[in-house]
């Protein structure tokens, strides 16, 4: 390779790496909304795959809430194949606590400055086996962990309010409207995937009504479950096809105007819980006419922030095997 | 010519100069190598004096630099010739030797849910994204201004990447779609610029596929194959793949196409997977190698060889016929995305001979049951289940073949018998009651009986083994091919377990409706139970159970109304032998699951008040008389109705989606197991003679006693007989034998037939013709004789007794015990000692409806011979009760 070209190289590379914006900011609360994980459970490795009958065995489960919502009253229920296994007895944390059936209730708390990876806490459930048959060397069974909880999702963006969707206006507008398309999730497994923004003409000439279509989409492998009734869901009490795929607007705000699902109505929301199409949900939110935003105000930029509530359901199991005696002697 | 070729001929020309063989064979490698090289070494001397170089040095440097090309141009057509096949047998050892042993390393390519998610729901935008079209972009449009004269010229490929890494994503329209997003992404383009100075050959078709690779790989890095370690294994072992096949020297001139075909393999490994599964649910998608078959279809196609169209046709008639077969049965067998440790097993089984053996029976076995329009009944043994247990027969095929008629014929054999372990302390699993037989038998049919040594009859605790023979009298078998069956008889059980999931109804229709699940099995895969179709397991016994396929594996459980379903069990015979009676059928049902009174076929059950296991309820066969329950050659099914009554459904219930419970199924019979062997009996040449009895096969103490002689010719003279029995006087007959067998019959003036015990010898000569021989027997013990059987009336009406009598002889005065055994009422068996005659009185109070009563009685004396069974019948009539 000649100088010359050598010389080109250098000054190409001294030129790219010396350009450059500065890096964003970090640690700002983007980070905590980012992802599509709430509750993640698994068993930790000092959970033995192999028991003797009539022994005894721990089954540690880690619980980590790393979504950016906290989990209050959620519940654990386990199932066990009551013909080999029972479970005794559980060690639990404080924030936890056992009901009927060796049930769990537990809060934990999801990602924030103070916690930034989200509260993680450790249950063992102490899990007796029974005798097998003599004619068995071992048997096989699954023990299975359903935990359901109450959770939220919250989008929080800049959206531009276009009051001269026409272009009549002189003064030139400061802002774009667009919608919000997202990536990578708000830090819950129901991630808002889209926000379209319409403006929609106002029966006065001079104002307009902002309309906006929220999209949510399931981006986990869990069931998304009434928020309301979860606790029968997880124990299986009386269950409807109404207690599946509910995910309620609990609110939606941007500039002075505000939808709340208490009833504070600037905004009509409809359908409210969103509805389910080709396994994307959907509502769609509209400022009221009496709301209308006139026209004199020009194109502004606001935040918008979209809250979703819902329950979710996420089952975790391991197979252990039950030794008989007689292998070991 | 090769290196080997040239170490031959040096070899020889070592030899023929006279060296030895250890010399030549030092020798032999370098001097081929010298040869090999020779030609190279005067180009590599020109090449140094072209140069410049002195002579001295040229010469110094010509030899290495010829061995060092040589060498590299055999690595070089080594790499051509077989790096193909080398990656084949790379990726054979993945996918059937890493992940079947280590299931850390599977990898069973991507779920495309999201993709598919993102396509269907029209967010072009998101697709652009997921799969970084804007990098792929900007590097095209980077290349097209470069490569336009095929050349690129240094200067320009700087300029142009400040150019797009800046200018280009500041343009509001483009920097959304074609801006760089991060520094992978930098790189990418500084290395492309890196490629494009410094490539020695840069063709635009080359640069297409090399930036559509460096794509790939980024898009598999962002979904995260690194995120487990199957993946990485994967992920390097096509960056390997790369390194080999598109930057080696040996196969630069093919690194265009090989390129594309790496892309072929990425598609076959990483995104095949899940697009079969979506595509043909039925087939066992998780246990196909698509790694394997994608290397194998490149090497094929780059470097043919018989190794790769071998393995080819291998795998797709191996998969064809696993899809064959698969069909619709195998329907609830597969898991989705995450194939378990079962479904990996199945990549062993095309070595197995037994596993095509299995499948060809399963294929016909199902198709025999669909067509007739019967159940399908399946089970299997249970893998963990202790082996072993039950009796067995072995070592008789150590005997010899070859026999003679005047010796005495011993087949050896070892009976080994395990019984169940106790259930715990204090119970005593009931003892294996073994009954041993042996006859000889000629087109299948029964010759002679042999008697079993040391005894017939064994009792099994637990476990153990004896060594038992099979023996036939001298003479005892003509002449002639025998197969010898040994037999063996004894009681035993089989326990086996179904495991179900109970679910509320109101749950599977909910999740339906909401189109959470498509069938009822989805349901266990939602609470990640991977059983999705468990079986009967069975522990080893010659009886097996089977459930049939219309207990479904979930079961739902109304609120409302009682939920019923029918309990279809099969015993089977999967032994060589014959369930000669099954005693008794148990089902343990969870508690709160009943059966449906009157509702089983054939064989009645009805719950049993005996103590239940704890948390079971059990039912049990009643009437056990049923024919079909005995002589059983291959199977008998068993048919109940459980139900479960909406009020019981909470106490079945536990908290969750599904409880899993077992039913436990439990076989009582008598099992008859056979174990052959085929035998010649010779005859012993020359002149011979044999005791035997003059009326029958056995010469027992009701036999009368004769001599019978044999020669090879005709005899043509006189025989002398002398019978010496015991120490009693001997006596002799003389006959004239005209032919080559002749008898001297015994009878004693007083016809007294000798006692049980009696030594008995027999010379016969031939005096003019020198012949002489000898030959012994032992007078048997005659068995019992029952003369008659009958019944003290031949009809009697219900509730009226009625009395079976017998008359019974023992020629040897032994005591005798008759067994009375009875059909046709449920009455118990009986024995009684009998002097001359006996009977038994029978109760007729038990019949259900008019019957035949009848009543079989056979004699055993003390030394456990038996005489034949009479029969005697009478009716009982049960008269219609009047309203």
């Amino acid at each position: 390779m000649n100088k010359k070209n050598l010389a080109i190289i250098l000054i190409s590379i001294i030129v790219l790496t010396g350009c450059g914006s500065s890096p964003k900011d970090t640690l700002d609360d983007i980070e905590f909304h980012k992802g599509t994980k709430g509750l993640v459970v698994e068993f930790t490795k000092n959970t033995l795959d192999e028991v003797v009958e009539e022994g005894r065995i721990y089954a540690t489960l880690e619980l980590k809430n790393i979504g950016a919502s906290d989990i209050k009253e959620g519940i654990l229920v386990p199932s066990v194949e009551q013909d080999y296994v029972e479970i005794d007895s559980w060690k639990i944390p404080d924030n936890f606590r056992t009901a009927r059936d060796n049930v769990l209730l537990f809060n934990l708390k999801g990602k924030s400055l103070s916690l930034q990876k989200g509260e993680k806490q450790i249950v063992s459930a102490i899990i007796n086996t029974k005798k097998i048959e003599d004619t068995r060397n071992k048997i096989e069974s699954t023990l299975v962990f359903n935990m359901c909880y109450p959770y939220s999702t919250i989008l929080s963006e800049t959206i531009c309010i276009d009051t001269d969707p026409e272009g009549l206006s002189v003064a030139k507008k400061t802002c774009e409207s667009k919608d919000i398309t997202t990536m990578g999730g708000q830090g819950a497994p129901i991630s808002i995937t889209k926000v379209e923004q319409k403006v929609i003409p106002s029966i006065s000439s001079d104002a307009v009504r902002i309309q906006f279509t929220i999209y949510a989409e399931n981006k986990e492998d869990g069931i998304i479950i009434d928020d309301n009734r979860y606790q029968q869901v997880c124990l299986g009490e009386g269950i409807t096809k109404d207690d599946y795929d509910v995910i309620r607007l609990k609110s939606i705000r941007f500039s002075d105007y505000e939808y709340d699902i208490s009833g504070y109505e600037d905004i009509e929301c409809s359908p409210n819980p969103l509805k389910e199409t080709k396994n994307k949900y959907y509502t769609i939110c509209t400022l009221k006419e009496e709301n209308s935003i006139p026209k004199s105000k020009f194109t502004f930029e606001t935040p918008l922030i979209v809250e979703l509530l819902y329950g979710y359901k996420i089952t975790e199991s391991k197979k252990i095997e039950i030794l008989n005696n007689d292998i070991l002697t | 010519m090769s290196l080997l070729s040239k170490t031959k001929e040096a070899y020889g020309s070592h030899r023929n100069n006279g060296k030895g063989r250890f010399h030549s064979a030092i020798r032999a490698p370098f001097t081929g190598l010298k040869g090999a090289v020779k030609g190279r070494v005067k180009q590599e001397y020109q090449k140094g004096i072209d140069a410049g170089r002195r002579p001295i040095f040229a010469g110094a440097t010509a030899v290495p630099a010829a061995t060092k090309n040589y060498l590299v141009e055999k690595k070089d057509n080594l790499a051509r010739d077989h790096a193909a096949l080398g990656f084949v047998f790379f990726a054979l050892l993945i996918n059937f030797l890493f992940e079947r042993y280590f299931p850390i390393t599977r990898f069973n390519g991507f779920s495309l849910e999201f993709f598919k998610n993102t396509i269907f729901g029209g967010n072009w935008a998101g697709i652009y994204n997921i799969f970084h079209f804007n990098i792929y972009f900007l590097v095209i449009v980077f290349a097209i201004f470069n490569l336009r004269d095929r050349k690129p010229h240094t200067l320009r490929v700087w300029l142009s990447l400040i150019l797009v890494t800046y200018l280009l994503s500041s343009i509001p329209i483009l920097n959304t779609y074609m801006g760089m997003r991060n520094i992978i992404e930098f790189f990418m383009l500084f290395f492309t610029a890196i490629y494009l100075t410094f490539a020695k050959e840069v063709t635009w078709d080359d640069f297409m596929a090399t930036i559509t690779l460096f794509w790939v790989f980024y898009n598999l890095w962002a979904f995260g194959v690194t995120a487990t370690l199957g993946g990485i294994i994967h992920f390097i072992f096509v960056v390997l793949f790369y390194l080999t096949f598109c930057m080696g020297k040996a196969f630069w001139e093919d690194r265009t196409q090989i390129k594309w075909w790496l892309l072929i393999i990425i598609l076959f490994d990483f995104v095949l997977p899940e697009f079969f599964d979506v595509m043909y649910p039925n087939l066992p998608i998780a246990t196909l190698p698509f790694l394997t078959f994608g290397v194998l279809l490149f090497a094929q196609v780059y470097q043919p060889s018989s190794i790769t169209m071998f393995l080819i046709i291998l795998f797709v008639a191996f998969y064809f016929f696993q899809a064959t077969v698969a069909g619709g049965s195998f329907r609830d067998f597969i898991n989705q995305r995450q194939a378990d440790d079962a479904k990996f097993e199945d990549r062993k089984n095309p070595f197995s001979p037994a596993y095509w053996k299995d499948m060809m029976m399963k294929m016909m076995n199902q198709s025999l049951y669909y067509g007739s329009g019967q159940d399908y009944y399946a089970s299997q043994v249970d893998e963990n289940a202790k082996k072993r247990l039950g009796v067995y027969i072995d070592g008789l095929g150590k005997n010899p073949k070859e026999y003679y008629d005047n010796e005495e014929i011993v087949i050896d054999a070892t009976l080994t018998a395990q019984n169940f372990v106790s259930e715990g302390e204090g119970e005593i699993a009931e003892p294996i009651n073994i009954k041993l037989g042996c006859s000889a038998y000629q087109s299948n049919k029964e010759k002679e009986k042999g008697k079993i040594y040391p005894k017939k009859e064994f009792t099994i605790e637990s476990y153990d083994v004896e060594n038992i023979q099979c023996v036939f009298e001298p003479w005892q078998l003509e002449k002639g091919s025998y197969e010898i069956r040994l037999n063996a008889e004894f009681n035993f059980k089989t326990q086996a377990y179904l495991k179900r999931y109970f679910v509320a109804k109101e749950t599977i229709d909910s999740l339906r409706r909401k189109q959470l699940i498509k069938k009822d099995t989805d349901i266990l895969k939602l609470n990640d139970i991977t059983d999705i179709n468990p079986l009967v397991k069975n522990s080893v016994a010659p009886v097996q159970l089977k459930a049939s396929d219309k207990i479904p594996v979930v079961i739902k459980l109304s609120s409302q109304v009682t939920t019923s379903h029918l309990f279809g069990l099969q015993l089977e015979n999967s032994w060589k032998g014959k369930i000669e009676k099954i005693e008794n059928i148990q089902f343990f049902l969870p508690e709160h699951i009943e059966i449906e009174k009157g509702r089983c076929t054939p064989f009645h059950m009805e719950k049993s008040l005996a103590p239940e296991a704890e948390g079971y309820s059990l039912f049990q066969m009643v009437y056990m008389n049923n024919p079909r329950l005995k002589n059983i050659e291959r199977s008998v099914e068993q048919r109940c109705w459980i139900l479960i009554k909406p009020e019981n459904r909470d106490n079945i219930l536990q908290p969750g989606d599904v409880t899993t419970r077992y039913f436990r199924m439990i076989a009582d019979y008598t099992y008859g197991l056979e174990e052959k062997l085929k035998i010649n009996v010779r005859e012993e040449k020359g002149f011979s003679v044999r005791i035997a009895s003059t009326d029958s096969k056995v010469l027992d103490s009701s036999s009368y006693v004769s001599c019978i002689v044999k020669n090879d010719e005709d005899i043509g003279d006189t025989v002398i007989c002398t019978l010496f029995a015991d120490s009693n006087e001997p006596e002799s007959i003389s006959t004239f034998c005209s032919d080559d067998t002749c008898k001297c019959d015994f009878f004693r003036p007083t016809d007294r037939k000798y006692p049980r015990g009696t030594s008995l010898r027999c010379d016969a000569k031939v005096e003019k013709k020198e012949y002489f021989s000898s030959a012994y027997a032992e007078v048997k013990n005659s068995p019992p004789e029952i003369k008659n059987i009958r019944m003290s009336q031949d009809s009697v009406r219900k509730g009226e007794n009625i009395i079976c009598s017998v008359d019974a002889s023992d020629v040897d005065n032994d005591n005798i015990i008759v067994q009375f055994d009875f059909e046709g009422l449920n009455i118990a068996s009986t024995q009684k000692e009998c002097m001359g005659s006996c009977s038994v009185e029978i109760p007729t109070s038990n019949a259900i409806e008019t019957t035949t009563l009848k009543c079989t009685a056979m004699a055993i004396d003390g030394k456990g011979d038996k005489s034949k069974e009479l029969t005697a019948k009478a009716k009982v009539t049960v008269e219609a009760q009047n309203e």
